[in-house]
């Protein structure tokens, strides 16, 4: 017997447009549709996408319920309608301005170290529509924009550096931001391509609010997918309402905030809302999926999916709250300071991590002294939360997350902490 | 076709790419199949040059696709006179009529993987997926072609109480060995159970064919694009020391994952000494930077995804090296693979990257705990003091296990 079916049809729309050492290139415009199907049937799911009538495609659907299984969904009605208007739709803005600032910026990075430059400037629109065999009605349309800076440089040697602004909405992300992001990369990178390489071992570290924030999202979020507890692979399968960070850690993730990870309604259907991961250091919740929230009795709305694919436990805008440090508290403590990620990636069955900073100092006797290259950061989650301090002022960070190869906009947020873990250098 | 004809009339030079995909997925979760998932998709992305400047567009309608490429190319300043014609070898060994039958295939590789876990007691999570590629380049040079091939494989992920390990294989024909990799995922995970923290110190360092792959496909592959070079982002130019081996691009590879007849832009795919014996030989070049580097195309154009803009990438790469060891009876460091390789730095070529499943073979096999190893991947190559005779290829690397000597590893 079908237990529960439903029908997602996603568009997309899309406007890419590069300038690579002042020339504009790979400007690239994309308008995509498809359907999802999927049929819950024996406990079993059978699920297709393509382009293809709902009668047709829930045929195929069930088709492919080839075996008999356990899975189980919780039935939810959901109905509603969500258009997030941009106060400036970047459609009403002449491709020549888009151009202009891709421009501008470049000017900004001009300087006799840097050889190399790429400027990205992109924009989407998403809409979704969803409806299941419960009733369900939904309907959203969110836009996102952006501009994803990157150099080149010479000194010593050969390093990049790179930063990005993403955000839902439209041309009013943007005011001076692009052009204080490109100031940044042009004084980092005139003294990375001079830093040494870091010291190796366990040390005293402050993460940065771009670090701190890929740790809580990497190390810790994807343990608490209530996918990956119930695939057994998770450090926190059975530590729900137990002690796993220190008591003044709170995380949450909340997809209702207007960062990157933003969502009106999950690829279920399901209203989006901020769900408390930690609180107080005690593990409050799992992110759920309808299937997960049904065999483990959670709530579910964090079920994405990149397209029509299949829907799967997902973070949002994944944050550690603010603590009561001050930076020059955390200084006083700390060996070394890292800032900024070039993506990491953890085992969530162990809780090993390992990221890679885009650069960091060494700290002196609480103050911040020469500047390090090629410096990464690993540990295990566990441990590390328990003696985490954390700073005060939260800062997000977008990003695309790759879990299972289905990449879907995500941020990540910290304030400035200070851990103990390894850290080793090239 | 119309949309050809629409080209003609409104472009100086264009190019129609087709793909049509047909994908299979059987999930099992927990040691239990949990779902099939099959995708039918088809889509078009279309390359125009108007006015000696480029636009890209995709979608599912030709006709629009057609006319947002035109569109777009009125700001582009990326200069292209034409589109490349060329004559193509056809590839070997990519396509598996059996693909008919994959239904059946998905279940009873799901089968093996189930029965074959059975004895080891742990959990496992897996995907078993076969594909089916179709596609067709037309452009204003007279190319028209097509070429169908076929994918097969598998990931399985062994879990068992705070030690885990995975296997990877795919192939272009029906001959995925699932009882092989639960087996030694199973294996590593067992033996994972019992690791033991490692002592700080200088080890030989013996890399699967899969770590090799995680390492280099980030630190040193970037180097070798011909784009990237032009544009002062490759640590490498001609004549540049690589190490003591071989490495050779090789889109015509009989069976390879990466080989096809013609490459994302319809140019014939062939054979590349990117380093020979250490010396650097050879950027990779789709047509577009080939002429401005003033060498031949290598064949290397590439599509990640139907709405990808086409870029330079490596095809099969194949490592050689001209002494081959015996890597029993030796104090080694075995490392299965990497935690966040794609983090190492693709322009100075640094890296340091935590190791997953490593164990010290010293007369008995230890498993270790953490152990990290950093460098510069030019110094890295270096070491290199003799290949295997395991060899495979692992996503786009051809490469047995492979000894390196004198390496620091922290733990």
């Amino acid at each position: 017997m079908v237990q529960f079916y439903d029908i997602r049809e996603v568009s997309s729309e899309s406007l890419s447009i590069n300038l690579e050492n002042d020339i504009v290139e790979k400007p690239k415009y994309d308008l995509s549709m498809s359907k999802g199907f999927r049929v819950l049937k024996n406990g079993f799911w059978g699920l297709f996408f393509g382009n293809a009538d709902d009668k047709v495609g829930l045929k195929l659907a069930e088709k492919n319920v080839v075996s008999k299984g356990d899975a189980e969904v919780v039935n939810v009605k959901s109905e509603g309608k969500f258009l997030f208007k941009a106060k400036i739709n970047p459609k009403d803005v002449d491709i020549e301005e888009k151009i202009n600032l891709l421009k501008e910026i470049e000017g900004v990075l001009k300087s006799s170290k840097i050889v190399s430059t790429r400027i990205a400037y992109l924009e989407n629109v998403r809409k979704f529509s969803y409806k299941d065999s419960n009733g369900s009605e939904v309907y959203y349309e969110v836009p996102r924009i952006g501009v994803i800076i990157h150099a080149f440089a010479k000194g010593e040697t050969l390093q990049f550096y790179s930063k990005r602004l993403l955000k839902v909405g439209g041309f009013e992300v943007f005011n001076n931001k692009p052009f204080e992001l490109a100031e940044e990369v042009k004084d980092v990178l005139n003294k990375l391509v001079n830093a040494k390489t870091p010291p190796s071992g366990e040390m005293n570290v402050i993460m940065d609010s771009s670090l701190a924030g890929v740790f809580i999202h990497e190390a810790f979020g994807h343990a608490v997918e209530a996918d990956h507890v119930l695939q057994n692979s998770s450090v926190v399968a059975d530590r729900l309402n137990t002690k796993v960070a220190d008591e003044s850690v709170n995380v949450y993730d909340d997809p209702s905030i207007q960062e990157f990870g933003f969502y009106s309604f999950d690829d279920e259907g399901v209203k989006a809302e901020k769900k408390a991961i930690i609180e107080n250091g005690i593990l409050k919740s799992f992110l759920h999926s309808k299937e997960t929230a049904s065999k483990l009795n959670g709530k579910a709305g964090n079920a994405r999916a990149q397209g029509v694919d299949e829907p799967l436990v997902r973070m949002s805008n994944t944050y550690i709250d603010e603590g009561n440090y001050t930076f020059d508290e955390l200084l006083e403590n700390a060996e070394i300071y890292l800032i900024g990620s070039r993506g990491g990636e953890t085992n969530p069955a162990t809780g090993y991590f390992h990221f890679n900073a885009q650069y960091g100092y060494i700290v002196k006797n609480g103050e911040i002294a020469e500047m390090i290259r090629d410096v990464s950061l690993s540990g295990n989650t566990l441990k590390i939360l328990h003696s985490i301090k954390v700073g005060k002022g939260v800062k997000f960070d977008p990003g695309f997350c790759g879990k299972a190869g289905q990449l879907v906009p995500v941020a990540d947020g910290a304030p400035p902490s200070l851990v103990k873990a390894f850290v080793g250098g090239a | 076709m119309e949309a050809a004809k629409f080209l003609e009339k409104n472009a100086d030079a264009w190019e129609i790419f087709k793909a049509k995909e047909h994908l299979k997925v059987l999930k099992i979760e927990n040691n239990r199949i949990k779902s099939v998932n099959e995708g039918l998709e088809e889509g078009y992305a279309v390359r125009v040059v108007v006015n000696g400047k480029v636009g890209f567009a995709s979608g599912n309608d030709l006709m629009e696709i057609c006319k947002n490429a035109i569109k777009i190319a009125r700001i582009s300043e990326e200069r292209l006179e034409e589109f490349p014609f060329s004559k193509h070898k056809k590839a070997e060994g990519i396509h598996d009529k059996r693909f008919d039958e994959s239904d059946n295939w998905l279940l009873e590789s799901a089968e093996v993987v189930l029965n074959t876990i059975d004895e080891f007691g742990c959990i496992i999570n897996s995907t078993i997926e076969a594909g089916k590629n179709e596609v067709t380049i037309v452009n204003s040079s007279g190319l028209d072609c097509t070429e169908t091939s076929t994918s097969f494989g598998g990931l399985v992920e062994v879990v068992r109480e705070d030690s885990s390990s995975y296997e990877i294989q795919e192939s272009r024909k029906m001959d995925v060995d699932f009882e092989w990799m639960t087996k030694k995922a199973a294996k590593l995970t067992l033996e994972g159970l019992k690791a033991v923290k490692l002592d700080k110190g200088v080890y030989d360092v013996v890399l699967s064919p899969i770590a090799v792959h995680q390492l280099l496909f980030f630190a040193l592959y970037p180097a070798f694009s011909a784009e990237n070079f032009l544009k002062g982002r490759s640590a490498l130019k001609i004549g540049d020391e690589v190490g003591k081996i071989t490495i050779v691009d090789d889109g015509k590879l009989k069976g390879g994952l990466f080989t096809s007849s013609f490459d994302d832009e319809g140019m014939d795919t062939k054979k590349t000494v990117v380093v020979d014996r250490g010396e650097f030989r050879s950027f990779l070049a789709d047509f577009k930077y080939s002429k401005e580097l003033n060498i031949d195309a290598t064949g290397n154009c590439y599509r990640e995804e139907l709405n990808s803009y086409p870029t330079i990438a490596p095809t099969n790469v194949v490592l050689d090296f001209k002494d081959k060891v015996e890597l029993e009876g030796e104090k080694i460091l075995e490392i299965h693979a990497f935690i966040g390789s794609h983090t190492s730095n693709p322009v100075s070529g640094d890296f340091s990257l935590e190791c997953m499943n490593a164990v010290l073979i010293d007369k008995e096999r230890i498993p270790i705990k953490t152990a990290m190893i950093y460098g510069n991947v030019y110094e890295f190559l270096k070491k290199i003091d003799g290949f295997g005779r395991d060899t495979r290829q692992f996503e786009n690397t051809i490469t047995p296990s492979i000894l390196f000597r004198d390496v620091v590893v922290s733990g």
